[in-house]
């Protein structure tokens, strides 16, 4: 077991910490699958309005890589496919019959027992994750993308400590629902010659894994970005080229692929958290993949006003969200925050005794006053980059981000390969656009940078 | 203030697109923000953002410039009734100050600011709060004595040629402030140079000089001196310089009549620009910024370091071929209050924008400009002062200097993952 100490950063403690108690939500009518949760993809709906669906039914594939399923997550038929412009698929509702009836796996009927999963192959592995719609699961960097289906990693990253806002406590998901962790991490052994890198947090014990060979445990400690996968690959096993991948998928992922070779079941649920200064009930949730978020409001008897911003995800990385949509597949926290209609007078010239910073530019700092922020104000107007170096001080990564961005800014592609474009991803550079003084948005062009090299390849 | 925030609300239309104040919506813009934090929202994640802009960043080298203005002010007076021989009060001299710096300052932010809103207007963009810092310097780097259409004359310069040409804040090569004052000391060299012009209504009487510090212990090398005893130490204790300078001085070949004492070049009171002085000054101000962050405290002591490393060399160089130039024999802890040494190094070296952009960069950079202000303030004794060219030079290299850092990251980074 290695250890990483990352001193860089700073873990933003939001208000309405969700409490340590699984609150599990009833199934929802309608259940709202949105294909562009799923980066650079181009979907094709493989079924029609009021066609019957079963749990692991395909609805739709993506046209640059067919073989990847994206299947039902229940039972009941397809009721609407909202179309965007130029018939863009924004998303496919389904009614839910909640009955949860299962689609047969063909290829898992091939019986295989349990102690035998490492010797599968990876051949017959990927087929019958896939074949389960578990493949889009799976990660890979650079481009946070679904992996190919033919392509192999030179090693899978498995991250237990989230560090950003309101993160789910993995061991504790885990003490409510192992069932297939092992199996989950000895299947996806199967996909990669490297490593499997399970990386704990500070104090978490690593016995869970134990005698499980290709599995190696990392320790990361230190503030946000410090439980990112993005950190973990950038110490553990960077990536060089374009072709360099790494996979990654969470915890509860794992888990799912390993219920599949015990039983073939297939799991649609996940665990969740919910919270923020603008949520009244902040807890741990297990919703149905797709439950729209007014379900789930409903059930908790939350009231949801004009005043309070949705997050699906954090609000370090997260995306604006309304009661009508259902959470980002990947996301595995909602946030809830307010809106700030308040401008205070002359603001930049007062001490500030409790305003949210960073920085050492305001009093509150002083007063260690300075941690709460509940709000999406901007604070200050959009500005050229005026290097004060704080960018530097929130990226605990070996990279030139001024020089980063101006390089995208500018769409040198040459330049941003040398300095470690493909390293990079959003969520990591999160803290960067948060602390920047001319209100840079910093994460949103790493995005672009990414984006136009994944065009250009 | 609710009245303010309703009228702001109320005219707000009338400089929205299509309407007819239109163009002067920069303007509007400007005055909404300064009066009331920005109304805008984050639109990408992350949704919550830090309490610090560029207002507040610019506001802050304000602040701690303030104790070198208020220095500043009554050193213009001090030193008005020390030469006119008129015994002042300590309020008259702030007063006398005043009259002074007051005109300066009303006028580089009258000329400065119409050019910001030109440019604002003109571009479409928003008027940048960089001038607030770039007006606030430029008087406290000129002469009390200089005109005041100099001053608006190298404003403009400063500002159009210095930054806006570029783009604006965040894109200029060479620091604003400075591009004036090298305008103003190219374009009109007897308004800033020379005996007379460093202190304010200097009695033209015949004879009378009150020199910068600098200047009196500078000076063309004096001829039929003798140097005795160039040892390390009475270089480090200052002898060796007096002595050259007092040889001079015998001559008649060097200036004299001012206070040359390390404490009196520390607190300030002698004749200069009018808010560079004081060391003490700076040093509040220095404290300021760099708890702040907003000063990079890498280039503060590395320039200083540049500063002692270079002062040494030139005394054995000098040493060891005889040189009969004071300067050559000016220990470290006296460049480090004469001039403008340490106002340049905390308010205009650190400048982000035209400072280097890496982190290790920052420190070769910042022992350029301490080599190259000794090199200047010693070598060539026709610019005393150093300290602007200096700056200006490493401003110019600092993209170089960038180059070489981004160069040898990226190399680190391919050899890194070779392995």
């Amino acid at each position: 077991m290695s250890n990483f100490k990352i001193t860089k950063g700073h873990t933003l403690i939001l208000n309405g910490i969700p409490e340590k108690k699984l609150i599990e939500i009833s199934s929802s009518d309608i259940i709202k699958i949105n294909p562009h949760d799923y980066k650079y993809i181009k979907p094709k709906v493989l079924l029609k309005i009021n066609d019957e669906v079963k749990v692991g039914t395909p609805i739709f594939i993506d046209k640059n890589d067919p073989d990847v399923m994206h299947v039902s997550p229940c039972s009941g038929k397809i009721e609407s496919i909202d179309y965007g412009d130029k018939r863009k698929i924004l998303s496919i509702n389904i009614i839910n019959d909640k009955k949860y009836d299962q689609i047969e796996l063909l290829e898992s009927k091939k019986l295989f027992s349990i102690s035998s999963i490492k010797d599968l192959g990876n051949n017959f592995t990927r087929k019958i994750i896939n074949e389960a719609g578990m493949w889009p699961l799976i990660r890979q960097r650079p481009f946070s993308k679904i992996p190919k289906f033919n392509s192999k990693p030179k090693s899978i990253f498995i991250s237990m400590n989230p560090t950003y806002p309101l993160a789910p406590d993995q061991l504790f998901i885990l003490e409510n629902d192992s069932l297939g962790f092992v199996e989950g991490l000895d299947a996806i052994s199967n996909l990669t010659e490297g490593d499997i890198n399970l990386i704990l947090g500070k104090g978490q014990d690593p016995s869970l894994v134990e005698n499980l060979d290709k599995v190696k445990t990392h320790s990361f400690s230190g503030p946000h970005p410090s439980g990112n996968v993005g950190i973990h690959i950038h110490y553990v096993d960077p990536i060089v080229s374009k072709d360099d991948t790494v996979w990654y998928l969470s915890p509860q992922d794992v888990c799912k692929i390993g219920k599949i070779f015990i039983d073939f079941k297939i799991d649609t649920t996940k665990t969740i958290t919910m919270g923020g200064p603008g949520c009244q009930k902040p807890s741990y949730l297990k919703i149905v993949l797709g439950t729209k978020l007014e379900h789930i409001f409903n059930e908790l008897e939350l009231v949801i006003d004009e005043n309070k911003i949705l997050i699906s995800g954090d609000v370090l990385s997260g995306k604006y969200t309304n009661a009508l949509e259902s959470l980002n597949v990947y996301h595995e926290c909602l946030s809830i925050i307010k809106k700030s209609e308040s401008r205070s007078f002359l603001g930049w010239m007062l001490p500030g005794f409790s305003n949210f910073t960073l920085t050492n530019v305001y009093i509150s700092k002083l007063l260690k006053n300075n941690t709460t922020a509940n709000h999406n104000m901007l604070n200050g107007s959009k500005r050229a980059i005026v290097p004060l170096g704080l960018w530097e001080k929130v990226l605990p990564m070996n990279l030139l981000p001024n020089f980063l961005i101006r390089s995208i800014l500018c769409g040198d592609i040459e330049d941003m390969e040398r300095l470690g474009i493909y390293e990079c991803s959003e969520e990591d550079f999160a803290l960067c656009s948060l602390i920047c003084q001319s209100k840079i948005e910093v994460s949103q062009i790493i995005q672009d940078g990414l984006d136009l090299m994944y065009l250009e390849g | 203030m609710n009245f303010i925030r309703k009228f702001l609300q109320k005219i707000e239309p009338q400089f929205n697109k299509g309407a007819k104040l239109e163009k002067l919506y920069p303007l509007f813009e400007a005055m909404d923000t300064f009066l009331f934090t920005p109304n805008d929202r984050a639109k990408t994640a992350p949704f919550i953002r830090d309490s610090i802009d560029l207002k507040r960043t610019m506001i802050l080298v304000v602040m701690a410039l303030i104790p070198c203005l208020l220095f500043g002010i009554y050193n213009v007076g001090h030193q008005y009734s020390y030469y006119n021989n008129l015994n002042y009060t300590f309020f008259a001299k702030i007063v006398e100050g005043l009259k002074c710096v007051l005109p300066i300052y009303m006028v580089v932010f009258t000329v400065g600011g119409l050019c910001e809103v030109l440019f604002s207007v003109i571009r479409k963009h928003e008027i940048n709060e960089g001038f607030l810092v770039t007006g606030f310097l430029i008087p406290l780097i000129m002469p009390p004595s200089i005109p005041l259409w100099v001053v608006a004359l190298s404003t403009v310069f400063g500002v159009i040629i210095g930054k806006e040409i570029f783009g604006g804040t965040g894109f200029n090569i060479f620091n604003p402030a400075l591009t004036a004052r090298v305008f103003a000391f190219f374009a009109y060299p007897t308004t800033m140079s020379g005996d007379t012009v460093w202190v304010w209504k200097m009695p033209q009487t015949d004879g009378l000089s009150a020199a910068t510090s600098l200047l009196s212990s500078a000076r063309e090398s004096v001829n039929n001196v003798v140097i005795q005893n160039n040892t390390l130490f009475n270089f480090l204790n200052g002898s060796l310089h007096n002595q050259v300078v007092q040889q001079g001085n015998n001559i008649g070949e060097a200036h004299s009549g001012i206070d040359l004492t390390w404490t009196s070049l520390f607190v300030g009171l002698v004749p200069g620009s009018i808010g560079e002085t004081s060391t003490i000054a700076v040093l509040l101000g220095l404290g300021l910024i760099v708890i702040t962050g907003v000063a990079s405290i890498r280039v503060i002591i590395s320039s200083f370091i540049g500063m002692v490393i270079t002062s040494f060399l030139l005394y054995f160089f000098g040493s060891a071929i005889g040189s009969t130039n004071p300067m050559m024999y000016l220990p470290p802890h006296y460049h480090f209050v004469m001039g403008s040494f340490m106002f340049g190094v905390v308010f205009m070296a650190t400048e982000p924008v035209t400072s280097t952009h890496t982190q290790q960069g920052k420190i070769i950079y910042g022992l350029l400009v301490g080599f190259m202000c000794v090199i200047i303030r010693s070598i060539n004794p026709a610019y005393p002062e150093g300290m602007m060219l200096g700056i200006l030079f490493a401003n110019a290299f600092a993209p170089l200097i960038d180059y070489y850092i981004v160069e040898k990251h990226v190399k680190e980074r391919q050899q890194r993952y070779a392995k």
